[in-house]
Parts: C-alpha cells; structure tokens; sequence
C-alpha cells in the first residue's frame, strides 16, 4: 500500500500529462474522449436503448440551462417546459414551412427561445423567491397554452409533425437521432464551460451571492441576469426541439408542468449548479419513472395511485434526504470522494482537502430568502 | 500619477429623505486626490446613506455630486467602476460561491473587453484576458499579504482577511477614490495598525473617503473629517479642529472622543 | 502560485473524470437495462408463423387507473382466441405497458413496444393526450395505432392514416345531445357545462351545431384535476344559476357530474340534465358515497337526467353481448372471475374481439397495410356489442358513431354500488347516428348485431 502511494505521489508531483489551459482546448479534449467513449456505446446498444441515451442527452441540454440559470445564478425557473415547447414548436414549424437541414433549424429554436427567454427575463429581473417561481409557473402553463389558442397555426390540439431525421442508410435511424443528440450535449456542455470559465460565468456566480456588491464591482446585475436566462432559455429551447425529434412531434400536452418539476429536482440531485452534475440528473428522468419506479413497485406490489406516483415520491426523498445528506447532490458527493482518494495519494498528504471540500455548497440552489434581507436592508 | 488639483468628489447640499425621515440635510462635502476624508458621526447619523447616494443607489432630492469634473446625475451603481470610483460595503459583502481570487478578479469587470461570444466559444480573446485578470489580482493579493488564501473559499476565512478580499476587490479597477465603509470593524487592534498603514499608502494613488467609527484609526490617518449628526453636517475640518468643537462632543453625548495624539503608531496602549 | 494552478488543474481534472464516470455509467446502465432488440422478422414486424405481436400502453396506475380493466379484458379475448387456435394459426401476444397517463411516458413505452417488442400493431390504448403524442412516431413508421380509446376528432385524419379510434367522437356524443335537447326543450334557456380540454372543446362543436346559439345563456368549464374537484363546483354552478338556465348539457367525467349534481342539490338549483356519453354510466356516476342511497343524496337532482350511451351496460344482464362477455371473461380474466364484470370490462371485451375480427380479415398474408384494408373494406361487418356498427372506412377513422339515449329514473331497477344503491336507466327514443361533420342527426334502425355462434359456443 505505502509502495502504491508513494508511486502515486510521484505521479502527482509530476503529471505525466497536462490538460490545457485554455479552457476551449481543454473542454474539446474532454469532448474527444467522451466522443470516442459514446460511439462505442451506441453502436452496441439496442435500437431502443439508443433512443433512452438520446432521450437522456436533451435532458442534459435542458438540465445544464437550468443548472447555469438557477445553480450559478441563483434564479429558480419552473418553465423550463414551457421554454422546451417554444423550441420544439419553433423547429415543427420550420419542418413544417421549410426544407431546411436539422442543424439551421435547431440553431433558429435556439435563438427563438433565447429570446422568448429575454421577454420573460427582463421582468424577472425584478423578481425573487417565490414570485419568480410563480411567474415562471406561468410560462410552464401558459406557453403549451397558447398553442391551443392558435390552433390552425400550432395544429391543435393534434400538433404538429417532426419526422426522425434520417442518416445514412448503414446507420439505424435511433442511432443517428442519438448521435445528433449527443452531439448538441456535448457542445452545449462545452460552450456553458467555457462560459462559466469567463468573467460571465463569474458575474453569474457574483450575482447570485450578492447583487449589490456585485453592481459595485461594475456588474450590470440586470443584464447578467437577463442573459442567463436567455442562455438557459436557449438550452431549454434546443433540448425541447431535440425531443420533438425523438417524439415525432409536438402538441401542447408534450410539455406539461411536471417537465419543469422533473427539471428541478433533476437538477439539485444531479448537483445544483455543477455541469457534469447533469447527467446524474438526466439519467434518473429518463430511467425514474419510464424503468425503476415501476420495477419496484411491481416488487413491492404497492397499490396502483401509489405506483403511479413513486417516481415523484422518490424523487421527493432523494430531494430531502440528499440535501441533508449530500447538499452537491450525486456530482457532489463523487467530488467529496474523489478529493479523499485524491488527498490520499498527493505529494503532501493532506493538502487541500478542505479546501476542495468547500466547493460543495458554493453552487446552491436557491438561497434568495438570503439575498432577499441583503438587498432589501437599507444601509448596505 | 496623482490626480489635478481640481480632480477629486464634491459632494454638494445633498438632501434625501426616507418617509418622514430625513436622512441627509443639505450635506456638503469634497475628497480630492491623495487626501483621506474621514466621515463620522453616532449610529444612523446617515453616513451609509450618503455613500448610497455617490454611488447611485439612493437618489437625492436635490443636491448634486461631481466627479472629476462631470456631474453625476442618474448613474447607476455599475457604472460607477468605470467612472473611477470604487466602494467597499459595511459588511464584506464578498460572494461566497466565489474563490478569494476570483472574487478580487470580478473587480475587474469594469476594465474587461471580452465579448460574450469569445467567452461561449472560449476564444483566446477571452481567456487571454482571464489570464491577465487572474495575474493582476494575484499580484494584489501578494502586495495586500492574502496571496496564500487565494483559492479559497471567502466565508470560511478570517474576518480580516475577508476585509482584505474586500478591499482588494475594490482596488483591481484601480480607481481615481474609494470609499470605504467601516473598513476596522472587527480588526484586532494589530490589524488595525495595519489597516491604518494600508489606507495611508493608498493615498498616493487614489482620493479615500472613510467613514468608521474607530477614533483612533480616523484621527490618525484622516486629512481631514466631516462629522454628521441627524443627517447635518454639524463639523468639518482637520481632526483636531473637529475635536475641538463643542457641537461635536454633544453629538456623542457619554462618548469619549479620543485625543489626536493616540495615533496609530501607539494604539496598543 | 505555481502550487495554486497546479492544485485547481488537477482538482478540475478530477472534476471531469468523474463527468467521464458519469458517462460510463449511463451506459453500462442501459446497456443492463434490456439486452438488443430481436432480429426483426423481414417480412412484417411482429409477425412470425406461429405469433402475432401486439402493444397498447395504458392507464394501469395514476389518475386515470379506473380505465386500468379495459385492456386485461382484451388479452383476456386474445387468451380464448389463443386457446381456440388464435387467428389464422397465429397466437396472439398482447404487451400492455403502463404510461400512467403521461405523455412523457406513453412516447417512450411505445418506443420499447415498437423498437423492443417490435410490435405488429398497436391496439387498443387510451387516452387524447397520450396517443397524440405517439401518434406522428407511429405513423412515421407506419405501425397501425388502431382501436385508441379516445373520442377525439383527431383519430381520423389524411395526415395520419395509420390511427383511428374507437370511442364515439365528443362530437357526435354533443351533436345527439344538442339535437335531443333542441326538439325537447326548445325555446329554454341552455347553459353548458364543460371539461377545459378537447373534450369538452369538441362536445361544444357538436352541441352548437344543433341548439340555437341564443339559447344558451352560459358557458361555465372545469378542469379535470384532483384540486378542481377539492376545490369544487360552486361559482360555476352559481353563475348557471344566475343565467336562469333551466337545461344544463354536462360534457364531463363521472365524478365531476356527481360533484355537479351535489353542488346544484345544495344551492337549490334544479335544471334538466343532459349528460355527454363519457359519463353515460350511471354507475360511474353514482360511485361517489354522497350519492348513493341511503341518503343524504344528490340523486334527487340527477332523477329524469338524460344520459348517452353506445352500447348495453353490463346490469343488462339479458343483453346477449353482456351474457357471453360475462362468460368469457369469467373464464379468461381472473379480475372478473373475482368481483364480476364492470363497464370498462365489457369495453375490453369488445375492443378485443374487434381486434380478433381484425386480424382474422386480414387473412394468412398478414401485412400492416393488408389490416387497415382489411378494416376499411370489412368493418362495417365486424360483429360487437354497439347499437350502430363499427363505422371504420377507408376515409373515415372512427368506430362507433351512434348512441342512444337513456333517462336515468328512480323507478328503474336500481344498481348496485359499493358504496350503496344508486337509480337504474330506462332506454328513451331510438338509437341515434351522425357523424362529426356538418351531416344530420339521423336514427339508427337496425338491432344490435347477433353475437356470432363461433364466438357463444366457445366462450
Ligand atoms: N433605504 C432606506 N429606507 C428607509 N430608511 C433608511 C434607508 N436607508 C437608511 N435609512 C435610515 O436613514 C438613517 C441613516 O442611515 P445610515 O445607514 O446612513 O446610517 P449610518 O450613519 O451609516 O449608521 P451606522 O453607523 O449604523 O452604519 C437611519 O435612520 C436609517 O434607518
Ligand atoms: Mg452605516
């Protein structure tokens, strides 16, 4: 054992390899290990397992907006479905109107939703706590609303049609979607790590934790917001036009509320604010409710509006007893053992374990009644 | 290096009231380059208020404050960086989500040109900057004597390092003044000694105004004070003018003001 | 700082391994959960020599689990085609997959059973919401989504050519009301009362296609949810009150016509009710304790209302169709071996041996394209316990359209609840068909289809 870790220390002492420093450089290889790692994965998969990755890839898309949106800069969102309709309604439309290729057509469902973001954004500027959850709320139910509203143009309540694209004939067409969405995961995880690596994703955090001193720092408070909720607007928007594609199409009834609620808890399970965070949270989604809820409840022969609505409670008690337990969710708590396995093997034993281990509860999900007295208290 | 004569805050007949409540009376007051202006007065005297008001975050009723020449009139508080001006807050008011050094390198926002897209696209625009940003509040980290805390998490350090942060924060835009809000509270009295030597040294390159309720610090270090009491300035002047005046002995009714000669050099006795 | 950088590399680099982790178990996990997909057949998926593979996702559990008894009652037909020698020498193998009513769900239950189960048709599953989030993904790939337990406008569509439904368009179910409603009530005032969703939404087309626009004086809706329901009637009913309406159209589920009829029982508001043929069992209606007997009760209220249904109700026990359902079932469903069959149970029972006729008219060459033919050129002809026939065309999507009226009355024999008694239903007028279009509302004069001696002989 001493023989190991003492290797290990050399090792340490003088890594046989560096990442790069410039945070694209060392995002992208990353993004080439992961890339090598997942063809591997979907080529041996089943046609419907690949469907359930690409499924858990635009929930990383959407969960990673979110976790910038409300981990890193401290506003809750409860519609973030409503935003995924957007963009799913915005690319059915643009299949239904044009023959454009896939890529223009998400890269305008972005854009569209980013901006529906920025009209929702700037009044939440204003908002905190409980009534920015609750004008959030209301995107999640008005926005699918609406639909129904303007029906010969959204298609009704039937929707509107978004046909699986189709890749190469060699390549099965669950595969190819996967890839696709796959591969908008990874860049979106890519750019929200550059972007959180910058002084944005500095101002983000600044925010956040106090917004007066951030204002004297020559942060624009209001502007930093508004743009975090467009880049998180946009995911959610992307991830909502990517799960049109694997549904087939979109109606009203595609995004309800408990998308938004599925997000959050996703979210600070996964680890509010951490990025890699995500997958944990987008992994649980997908395989929660569709797989393991109604496994054990099959088990445990539990009445049927109980087995209905475990993923929720599980959900729920994860939420609870993770956040006393665990308050950096799976993500964080890997990261706990990973700096004691870490601080075990370094040059000098025990450096930076408490440091590391602070890292936890910097990125926490909503502490706005904090920021609230903060902001509100008269002689700042 | 050191700003024009004409340079430097004026602050003038600045009134505002909160409801029936008026904080500040017609308050006059000017800092100017390489000078320590010291603030004081009882609690609630509207000392905070009046930093508001220069930075923007409370609009006067009337009143106006100049800057380097140029009036200030509806500036918000972000502006204020790039105006020159710099602010640390009664509390620390760091971000505790943020590293030591990556809070003293938000201070720098102000003088950052990186767009957004460089900053998505992690261009070397942008982390080039970030390099220079990160260097430059490393460099200020060693001259303030923080350095070692420097990847650390802010909330869990000692109050006067965090002081510190604070001040360094406020320093990365390096500005023409700052205003620092009860920089000593909670110091020991050798951090006070520091503190004091800090803020003198300061003087070289910017315009301070201080506000703090530590005598000993203010009248050691301060070119000159301005007392509020009830929102009205009731004396100004060097501190052993202000010390002498009557008014002011009144305004601190049962406090001792302490004499001008327990400078800094002797605080410990 | 050379210490500092080196330090945040390394714990950043640790912080991406374990996203690399991450990584690894996403696919370790599906690649456990369910092994590759069975070779498909090259012919048509799903059908082998000896098996047919069908799917339907269901309610099984959550708000809409009283639906939960409808598809074992059709596996249950699919058990007693099996044991008397399935169709044309196929056995037929039914996947039921819970979607709890979830849209969410329902898309990716139906990926398994298409991309898993590799399913030759999909039948039989319920739901607006759920099936029209499936419905461009099966269309796509031309798997037939047949018999969908839903009466939305929406199952007969050019666009989507491979789905159609089974239950009454709300349309239709509207247009007969309204027209009943227009020739026994004229010149009263009418006031509606609608679920906030295509349900209710289309029962409205239909009902203001027949009553006079200016008749109605109020349009009061509901939102199906367990907190509506909490929340209850009272400014709704209240505002139908004010309008002076003396006739009330419901277009709702069984518990909020209940909800309703209590609500108007303790304002002292007693309109006619004219009820849509979702909540056209009166026993679905009666479930709820404050309305069955021994009282307090609300049924004085719901005494005279008019309701509308497709078919008989299981009480009608010298109905042909409820006898060998009964008999069948007994056998082959262990549920209603148990506690006796229900409504949805004798639903199940038709809906599975419509699928059976299906499949067997779509001969030995079976082809998905060949069972759509099949039923468009046949269905008209598929025996089942509806008053009218299974209307399915080459251009038309839907199954029944036709009903017949009932009035619910305390001096019909009553039935049975576990909650208590509640009053019985006694036919009224003919049976009535139209479709959801601009057509007339015209009566149906031919009986009740014979049950075919191969299926009472076996049962
Ligand atoms: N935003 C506000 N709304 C209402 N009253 C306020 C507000 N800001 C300050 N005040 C009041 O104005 C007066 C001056 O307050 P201020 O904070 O400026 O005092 P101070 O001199 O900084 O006191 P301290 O020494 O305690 O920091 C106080 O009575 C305070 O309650
Ligand atoms: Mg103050």
């Amino acid at each position: 054992m001493g023989e190991l870790r003492k290797k290990a220390q050399g090792l340490a002492a003088k890594p046989w390899f560096r990442m790069p420093r410039q945070p694209m450089l060392r995002h992208l290889s990353y993004a080439a290990v992961a890339v090598v790692f997942l063809y591997f994965l979907t080529q041996k998969l089943s046609a419907f397992n690949d469907y359930e990755v690409g499924e858990i890839a635009f929930y990383v898309v959407a969960l990673a907006g979110l976790t910038l949106l409300t981990g890193v800069n401290g506003q809750i969102s409860l519609g973030h479905g409503g935003f995924m309709a957007v963009g799913g309604f915005t690319l059915a439309l643009l299949v239904e109107h044009t023959k454009w290729n896939v890529v223009p057509e998400l890269a305008i469902a972005i854009v569209t939703s980013a901006l529906v973001g920025a009209l929702i954004g700037i009044p939440a500027t204003r908002l905190r706590g409980p009534y920015l959850a609750g004008m959030t709320l209301m995107v999640a139910l008005g926005l699918p609303y609406l639909t129904n509203q303007y029906d010969s143009f959204f298609g009704g309540d039937q929707g509107l049609t978004t046909p699986q694209p189709i890749g190469p004939a060699s390549i099965n067409p669950e595969q190819w979607l996967a890839w696709i969405q796959l591969a908008c995961a990874l860049i979106v995880l890519i750019l929200l790590g550059n972007l959180l690596r910058s002084r944005f994703g500095r101002s983000f955090r600044a925010v956040r934790d106090d917004e007066i001193a951030a204002s004297l720092a020559g942060i624009h408070v209001a502007r930093t917001k508004v743009i975090a909720f467009m880049v998180s607007a946009g995911c959610a928007g992307l991830a909502g036009a990517l799960l049109a594609l694997s549904a087939g199409g979109v109606n009203s009834a595609e995004f309800p509320l408990s998308i938004s609620i599925y997000l959050l808890a996703g979210m600070v399970i996964g680890g509010t604010g951490s990025l890699m965070g995500v997958w944990w949270g987008a992994i649980l989604i997908v395989y929660l409710p569709t797989s393991w809820a109604p496994s054990l409840a099959n088990h445990f022969h539990v009445n049927s509006q109980v087995s209905a609505n475990l993923a929720v409670i599980i959900f729920g008690l994860v939420l609870v007893v993770g956040m006393l337990v665990a308050p950096g969710g799976i993500q964080g708590a890997l990261r706990w053992v990973a700096v004691r396995v870490g601080a075990y093997f370094s040059p000098d034993g025990v450096p930076n374990m408490k440091l590391s281990l602070q890292e936890a509860p910097t990125d926490r999900a909503v502490h706005d009644s904090e920021s609230v007295t903060q902001a509100d208290k008269p002689g700042v | 290096m050191t700003n024009s004569e004409t340079g430097g805050l004026v602050v003038n007949e600045i009134t505002v009231s909160f409801g029936g409540l008026t904080a500040l009376d017609g308050v006059s007051l000017s800092v100017h380059a390489g000078e320590v202006v010291g603030v004081i007065g009882p609690n609630g005297a509207g000392k905070t208020t009046l930093f508001n008001i220069v930075c923007g975050f409370v609009r006067p009723e009337s009143g106006t404050i100049v800057f380097n020449g140029k009036q200030l009139r509806r500036h918000q508080p972000h502006d204020l960086a790039k105006a020159g001006i710099s602010r640390t807050l009664q509390g620390v008011g760091l971000w505790g989500g943020l590293t030591v050094v990556d809070n003293v390198m938000a201070g720098a926002q102000s003088t950052a040109r990186a767009d957004f897209a460089s900053a998505l696209f992690g261009l070397w625009r942008s982390s080039r900057e970030e390099s220079r940003i990160r260097q430059r509040a490393l460099e200020l980290l060693g001259e303030l004597r923080i350095a070692e805390y420097a990847n650390r998490y802010p909330l869990t350090l000692p109050y006067a390092i965090q002081k510190r942060t604070a001040l360094a924060r406020a320093l990365m835009c390096e500005p023409n003044l700052i205003l620092l809000d009860e920089p000593a509270s909670g110091l020991s009295e050798a951090e006070l000694q520091e503190l004091g030597k800090l803020i003198i040294g300061l003087r070289d390159k910017m315009g301070v105004l201080l506000v703090e309720h530590h005598m000993d610090l203010v009248m050691s270090i301060c070119d000159r004070l301005v007392v509020l009491n009830f929102g009205r300035v009731i004396a100004s002047g060097s501190p052993a003018e202000v010390q002498a005046n009557p008014d002011v002995t009144t305004a601190y009714l049962g406090q001792d003001i302490p004499t001008v000669d327990s400078p800094v050099a002797n605080a410990g006795s | 700082m050379k210490r500092f950088s080196l330090h945040s590399a390394r714990r950043r680099a640790r912080l991406y391994a374990t996203g690399v982790v991450a990584c690894a178990v996403v696919g370790t996990m599906a690649l456990t959960a369910s092994g590759p997909a069975n070779a498909a057949s090259v012919s048509t998926p799903g059908v082998t020599a000896t098996s047919i593979s069908l799917g339907a996702t269901e309610p099984l559990t959550g708000v809409a689990a009283n639906y939960n008894d409808i598809a074992p009652a059709m596996k249950a037909v699919f058990a007693w085609a099996n044991a008397h020698g399935g169709v044309n020498g196929r056995q037929i193998n039914l996947t039921i997959d819970d979607d709890q009513y979830t849209p969410s769900i329902t898309a990716t239950m139906t990926h398994q059973l298409v991309l898993q189960n590799n399913i030759f048709a999909d039948v039989g599953s319920l739901g607006t919401p759920t099936q029209l989030q499936v419905q461009p993904y099966l269309n796509g790939l031309k798997v037939p989504q047949l018999f969908i337990l839903s009466g939305c406008n929406c199952w007969s569509s050019s666009k989507y050519p491979y789905s159609s439904g089974l239950q009454t368009p709300y349309t239709v179910d509207g247009k007969i009301l309204g027209s009943y409603v227009a020739k026994n009530f004229s010149g009263e005032k009418v006031g509606y009362f609608t679920q906030d969703d295509e349900f209710g939404f289309d029962a409205i087309k239909g009902l203001n296609m027949e009553i006079k626009g200016s008749s109605v004086v109020s349009k009061q809706t509901y939102v199906a949810s367990t907190a509506a329901y909490v929340a209850g009637l009272q400014s709704q009913v209240a505002a139908l009150q004010a309008s002076g309406a003396k006739v009330v159209v419901l277009a709702a589920i069984p518990p909020f016509v209940g909800l309703f009829a209590t609500t108007a029982a303790t304002l002292g508001y007693t309109p006619q009710l004219v009820i849509d043929g979702v909540a056209g069992d009166p026993s679905a209606i009666g479930a709820p304790a404050a309305l069955t007997t021994p009282a307090p009760n609300g049924q004085a209220l719901l005494n005279g209302a008019i309701t509308e249904a497709g078919g008989a109700f299981e009480d009608q026990t010298s109905n042909p169709w409820v006898r060998v359902a009964t008999k069948l079932l007994t056998k082959y469903d262990s549920e209603v071996a148990k506690n006796g069959i229900t409504g949805d149970e004798l639903t199940g029972f038709n809906l599975g041996y419509l699928v059976y006729q299906a499949l067997k008219a779509a001969g030995k060459n079976l082809t998905r394209q060949g069972l759509l033919n099949a039923i468009a050129a046949d269905g008209k002809n598929f025996a089942n316990s509806g008053f009218v026939p299974y209307s399915y065309s080459s251009t038309v999507h839907f199954g029944f359209e036709g009903e017949q009226l009932y009035k619910m009355s305390a001096t019909a024999t009553p039935i049975t609840l576990p909650t208590g008694t509640f009053m019985g239903v006694t036919p009224v007028g003919p049976v009535y068909y139209t479709s959801p279009g601009a057509g007339p509302v015209k009566v149906w004069h031919s009986a009740q289809d014979k049950v075919p001696a191969s299926l009472s002989s076996t049962a």
